[in-house]
């Protein structure tokens, strides 16, 4: 008898081995433990990856809505702690958060927080909410945080859903987007009847609350922030969120930004950079990339090699995937004939669900030299369909990898992010999941947010590359990487200030090499154009490069320059 | 479904069969195998027409170019001379003439590389993969030799160069294959048409093409939000470098701000409103047409016809116009079909033909079935090749080029896929570029339209509209009180209601029920197809099918030199309740018979408007700029094969 225990114990234990899971859920097992408390809505929650006391191992912070956001540590073990209190990120007043970036604001070395908003208590003993500010801290440098978003300017109340940071004038100082839903909100003392976000829906969206202004703001010098949203040239929408990105590969910064209901509003736009003049163009409609659709996130990656980055955009339904022709052509959405035009998914017990999607990621997770696609769905609260995520593989068109991938959650799915946790050279992927409003003894259980470890076995090589700028921001957010391997095949990524859904990716980038075991070269172009290069780098290692004070450009880089070669 | 029953068959046993029917069959040709290949990869891809004519006809002419190096009596397509600024250099090699081993490896070296290549992001390539890696290694070649080095004579390093010259002029030919042949100008002015929802919904151009949307998301108040749309297959490929298409015949015709090219411009089709801002007649006779013939899908109405080629055939449409009055002398607008006289005798056996009568219901929904050419089939270019292939392979066929001169089995292959690859090639860069321009609206969305606003025929009935359906006594009618279709409060009163086949709803199990034909509203009118298609996913003006299927039987007419399948008759034999896949039937077994390649062609026109998906307006451009593609293609493809 016991025998047959062993034995089957056996059994049951090698199974999950034998049918190739891609990534394992270890959310227990690092000690995480997060949900995000919703607000009665659908807005938020995020995740922010970086290394806050830069001890080598990335650590997390992520919002919680009207719940308590948590710094986790990262401790190298595997595990996590949780040292939110101790760290100094507790507020007095209950403030509902959304979503979160992180940039080194100042340049003193650590790494600052910015979190995003939509409402907060009035006063301690009220449960009326009001809309709130949006919080800065800065890390002290030993361990702690402290607010300071009415030192830096950062007073204006809105209802914001997320926030991003890149240095559009090359100054090496972070700056800032924020991304506003709507302009006004009136909470519960609202004149005809009672407004929460519980019955927030298309037409009460569209019918009665004005679409938000977004906000840029110019770091100044690291000492405040300056508004200067006027160079957003465009109409207000239902913005979900920004990146900062290069889509034209001038070695400037440009701003694509998503929004909601751009169907009868405003669609997704792109503004491009004048740099070194500081302004932008929008140049929305000539670039195709004013799509309208229910927009959530969107995610930045150059899946063909081709050195111009494309764009994913979650939305209800399948995304539009924008690839990138080249500089001055228009983008095309090939989601209808590139594999990720997926409607409908496997939920719950083999019921089909629509795609309700939020967080957009590439990431090459199995190190075979191309990026894949990595979506977090969930329905809409307070709906309770069970929305899984999707992983797809890039073989030319990309193919869904669904029960395989590990991934698939019925959690109520929003940010998500790729890094490192175990520093074993693979992506990690992290969700962040919402609670959701009803009950949910008879559904199936609540899904809290989720740390999946990669354990896609194969004996591919890797890069990983971390930037310590000087004259730029402290991790070179927005620079690009690129890196040259045989046969002419070149990879570029660019350092994420921010992407999809509220939420900030790893900064070190990350390379899957596939077979070679060296680089043959290396160059790293800093927001504003400045390249250095490095040369014959062996793979599966996390190579640091500093920034150089002085670039000389030699005769050869003067030569390209002149005829234009990129 | 009957077509899940497919899928269920042991894959291994499935997949035998297709190698087993390609490989071992008598005396086929390697030009034949690969070309087999070919078409069960299409079948496992996407229902994309116009791409596949560009498959078929690049991997025809690679295998005839191949062949020309072993013939040395032909002139190549694509080799030492300039296809739209490609130019392809091949040096003179020591090719023994008529090595026939070395032939069938650099053919099939060729195809390998090309079908890899061509059909790697199939959504079934897997199925595919499996097929080409087998027939490959079967054959006794080695898929790791990659060298394109040629020129010391191996044969396999020659397929293996041809291949890659070949996918190379392929991203370059205006196909925009790099970026999967998606649009990057097009775009529709439409709102989808959610076919989970009556009516025609929200069209800002009555004259333009409507998108169809499959899905729809609810979100928490009850708002639609449409999902599952098929963007326009092909609205730009136009811009294709085509085989023989005349630079004569095209013209650049812009729209929002977009150049078309189109060839053999056939002017407007008819547009929603007349000059008096009434509907304009020619428009309701057009899409009318289409509610009319859908009555006569059921095999139980007692109508039985004669559709052996005594009865349907031999049509003469010389000089005709598009016009409403020139159309009516072609199509039979309440019976059905055309006015063709049939043959009193085959002309290959002096006798006449034996009758076959049959419900129409049964003939036409067979022939809808037949010819769809939809998901998972060849699809309608494809479908050409299967029937050269039938004719090549018929008893009573000799292999003589234009009736006169006897061929090997490889040379016919070889010369006769090259031609009618290079026509079918024509008929979508002509088609297509018409439909892009034009952007034609669909039968679904035009009848829904039209009824939507009413009925134009009399303003002292209800629902009278300018704009609305005209009433036709036992086909288009208003809802009236005492009608079962008034509803529980009478909220269809007033409404207009068809005559026309119910559509899937009355289907529930499609192994056992069939719709039949009955009074429905007609904002539910569903074309004759499978749930899951619908409608092609392009404008309907000018019938693709049309133009591929004329173009092919002038093809094979002049290839043939009779314009009569071999003993003066072509058959396919639709098995009783077997054939059809999303309702129950034929009641019997039906022979799809045609004495000549036209009366095929024709038919195939026909079953598009019993089909539910093109007007009469459609069809006849197709057929007659078909007629023109195929005979040029034809004449344009002999010239390649005397040398000077």
């Amino acid at each position: 008898m016991r025998l047959y225990h062993f034995i089957s114990f056996f059994v049951f234990t090698a199974l999950p081995a034998l049918s190739q899971t891609k990534f394992t859920d270890v959310t227990q097992e690092a000690g995480i433990d997060h949900i995000f408390d919703v607000y009665q809505g659908l807005f938020g929650g995020g995740v922010a990856v970086f290394d806050y006391n830069n001890d080598g191992y990335e650590d997390l912070f992520l919002t919680s809505g009207q719940g308590k956001d948590i710094l986790y540590r990262n401790n190298g073990n595997g595990k996590f702690s949780d040292v939110t209190e101790e760290s100094g990120l507790i507020q007095d007043l209950l403030t509902v958060t959304t979503g979160v970036s992180t940039a080194d604001i100042n340049k003193d070395g650590f790494i600052d927080i910015f979190i995003t908003t939509i409402a907060a208590q009035k006063e301690k003993s009220s449960k009326i909410k009001t809309l709130s500010n949006n919080l800065l801290y800065l890390n002290t440098g030993e361990g702690t945080f402290i607010e300071k978003n009415e030192e830096y300017g950062l007073k204006d109340k809105n209802f914001s859903t997320s926030c991003s940071f890149g240095d559009i004038n090359a100054d090496g100082y972070p700056d800032l987007f924020v991304a506003n839903y709507f302009k006004e909100f009136y909470f519960e003392q609202a004149l005809f009847g009672t407004h929460n976000l519980a019955i927030l829906n298309h037409y009460s969206i569209n019918e009665e609350y004005e679409p938000g202004n977004d906000e840029l703001y110019l770091n100044m010098g690291g000492k405040s922030f300056k508004n200067v949203s006027n160079f957003l040239k465009c109409n207000p929408g239902y913005g979900f969120g920004a990146v900062f990105t290069d889509v034209d590969n001038d070695n400037d910064l440009d701003i694509y930004l998503v929004n909601d209901f751009g169907e009868n509003n405003e669609p997704n736009q792109i503004l491009i950079n004048q740099y070194p003049k500081l302004d932008f163009e929008n140049k929305s409609k000539e670039l195709k990339l004013n799509v309208g659709l229910k927009s959530m996130g969107v995610g930045v990656g150059d899946y063909n090699n081709d050195s111009y980055l494309d764009y994913h955009v979650t939305n209800i339904f399948a995304g539009p995937f924008m690839v990138n022709r080249g500089k001055d052509k228009s983008f095309v959405n090939l989601a209808p004939n590139i594999g990720t035009g997926i409607n409908k998914i496997e939920g719950y017990k083999g019921s089909k669900q629509v795609i309700i999607g939020w967080g957009s990621l590439f990431v090459d997770y199995d190190h075979d030299k191309d990026l894949d696609l990595f979506n977090s769905n969930g329905p809409i609260n307070p709906m309770t369909n069970r929305i899984p995520n999707i992983l797809f593989e890039n073989k030319g068109r990309f193919f869904d990898v669904c029960s395989d991938s590990g991934l698939m959650d019925f959690g109520i799915g929003r940010g998500s992010v790729h890094f490192d946790y175990d520093n074993d050279g693979d992506q990690d992927i992290f969700v962040v999941n919402q609670k959701p409003v009803y009950d949910m003894t008879y559904r199936g259980g609540i899904v809290k947010s989720k740390l999946y470890r990669n354990d896609n076995s194969n004996n591919l090589n890797w890069l990983k590359v971390k930037l310590n700028g000087k004259n730029a921001t402290t991790r070179g957010l927005g620079s690009r990487v690129k890196i040259f391997l045989k046969d002419n095949l070149q990879m570029v990524r660019e350092v994420d200030g921010g992407s999809s859904h509220a939420s900030q990716n790893t900064s070190i980038v990350h390379f899957g090499l596939g077979e070679n075991t060296k680089v043959d070269s290396l160059s790293i172009t800093w927001p504003g154009g400045k390249t250095q290069y490095l040369v014959d780098i062996s793979s599966n290692q996390l190579l640091e490069v500093d920034e150089l004070e002085e670039i000389n450009d030699s005769l050869w880089d003067h030569f390209l320059k002149y005829f234009n070669i990129d | 479904m009957k077509w899940n029953k497919i899928r269920f068959l042991p894959f291994v046993f499935l997949f035998l069969i297709v190698q087993q029917k390609i490989l071992f069959s008598q005396e086929r040709s390697i030009a034949r195998t690969w070309n087999e290949v070919i078409l069960e990869s299409i079948r496992n891809d996407f229902a994309r027409p116009t791409v596949h004519a560009r498959n078929l006809f690049h991997m025809s002419a690679m295998m005839y170019d191949i062949w020309t190096i072993f013939n040395k009596k032909s002139k190549p397509f694509f080799l030492n001379k300039n296809n739209n600024g490609v130019y392809i250099p091949y040096e003179e090699t020591s090719f023994d003439k008529e090595n026939k081993k070395a032939l069938h490896e650099a053919i099939s070296y060729a195809s390998y590389r090309y079908l890899y290549h061509r059909y790697e992001v199939s959504p079934k390539f897997k199925k595919t993969k499996d097929l080409i890696d087998s027939v490959f290694c079967s054959l006794g070649y080695d898929p790791n030799f990659k060298s394109i080095n040629y020129k010391d004579g191996n044969s396999a390093a020659l397929g293996n160069y041809i291949a890659k010259q070949v996918i190379d002029y392929g991203w370059k030919d205006g196909s925009n294959e790099k970026y999967f042949y998606t649009n990057l100008f097009y775009e529709p002015v439409n709102q989808p048409l959610i076919l989970k929802n009556p009516g025609s919904q929200k069209i800002n151009d009555p004259n333009r093409w409507q998108p169809l949307a499959f899905e729809k998301f609810i979100d928490q108040s009850g708002n639609e939000i449409p999902g599952s749309v098929p963007p326009f297959l092909g609205p730009e490929w136009g811009l294709t470098w085509p085989f023989s298409l005349d630079k004569n015949d095209l013209k650049s015709m812009n729209r929002d701000e977009f150049n078309f090219p189109v060839y053999h411009d056939p002017g407007p089709p008819p547009e929603f409103l007349d000059s008096d801002c009434k509907i304009n007649s020619e428009f309701w006779w057009n899409h009318s047409y289409v509610s009319i013939w859908s009555s006569h899908l059921d095999p139980n109405d007692d109508v039985l016809w004669d559709i052996s080629p005594a009865g349907i055939g031999n049509l003469d449409f010389s000089n005709i116009k598009y016009n409403v009055e020139s159309l009516k002398g072609i199509y039979n607008r309440y019976d059905g079909g055309d006015f063709s006289n049939g043959y009193k005798i085959n002309p290959i056996t002096n006798k006449p033909y034996k009758k076959q009568i049959v419900p129409r219901g049964d003939y036409t929904r067979v022939i809808a079935e037949f010819w769809a050419d939809g998901p998972d089939s060849e699809t309608p270019p494809g479908h050409w090749f299967t029937i050269l292939n039938y004719v090549s392979d018929h008893n009573e066929f000799d292999l003589k080029f234009e009736g006169k001169e006897k061929l090997t089995n490889l040379e016919w292959d070889i010369k006769a896929y090259f031609i009618l690859g290079g026509a079918m090639h024509d008929a979508a860069i002509a088609a297509w570029g018409i439909k892009g321009f034009y952007d034609y609206i669909r039968p679904i969305s035009a009848i829904r339209m039209m009824s939507d606003y009413g009925q134009s025929s009399n303003p002292n009935l209800l629902n009278y509209s300018p704009f609305g359906i005209k009433l036709e006594k036992d086909y288009v009618d208003l809802v009236n009180e005492n009608d079962k279709l008034a509803g529980k409060s009478k909220e269809n009163v007033g409404k207009i209601k068809l005559r026309a086949w119910k559509g899937h709803d009355y289907i529930s199990n499609t192994e056992t029920d069939n719709a039949g034909v009955g009074w429905i509203l007609a904002e539910n009118w569903w074309p004759y197809q499978r749930p899951t298609f619908v409608t092609p996913n392009f404008a309907g003006y000018i019938s693709g099918h049309s133009t591929y299927s004329r173009a092919a039987a002038e093809v094979l007419t002049l290839l043939t030199g009779s314009e009569y399948f071999p003993g003066g008759m072509g058959e396919y034999i639709a098995k009783k309740n077997k054939f059809l896949v999303f309702e129950e039937g034929p009641t019997r077994d039906i022979k799809i018979q045609w004495a000549t390649y036209r009366d095929a062609s024709n038919q195939c026109s026909l079953s598009r408007i019993w089909g539910g998906i093109h007007p009469p307006v459609d069809d006849l451009p197709g057929r007659i700029i078909g007629e023109k593609i195929g005979i040029k293609a034809f004449n344009y493809g002999k010239s390649f094969f005397k040398t000077d």
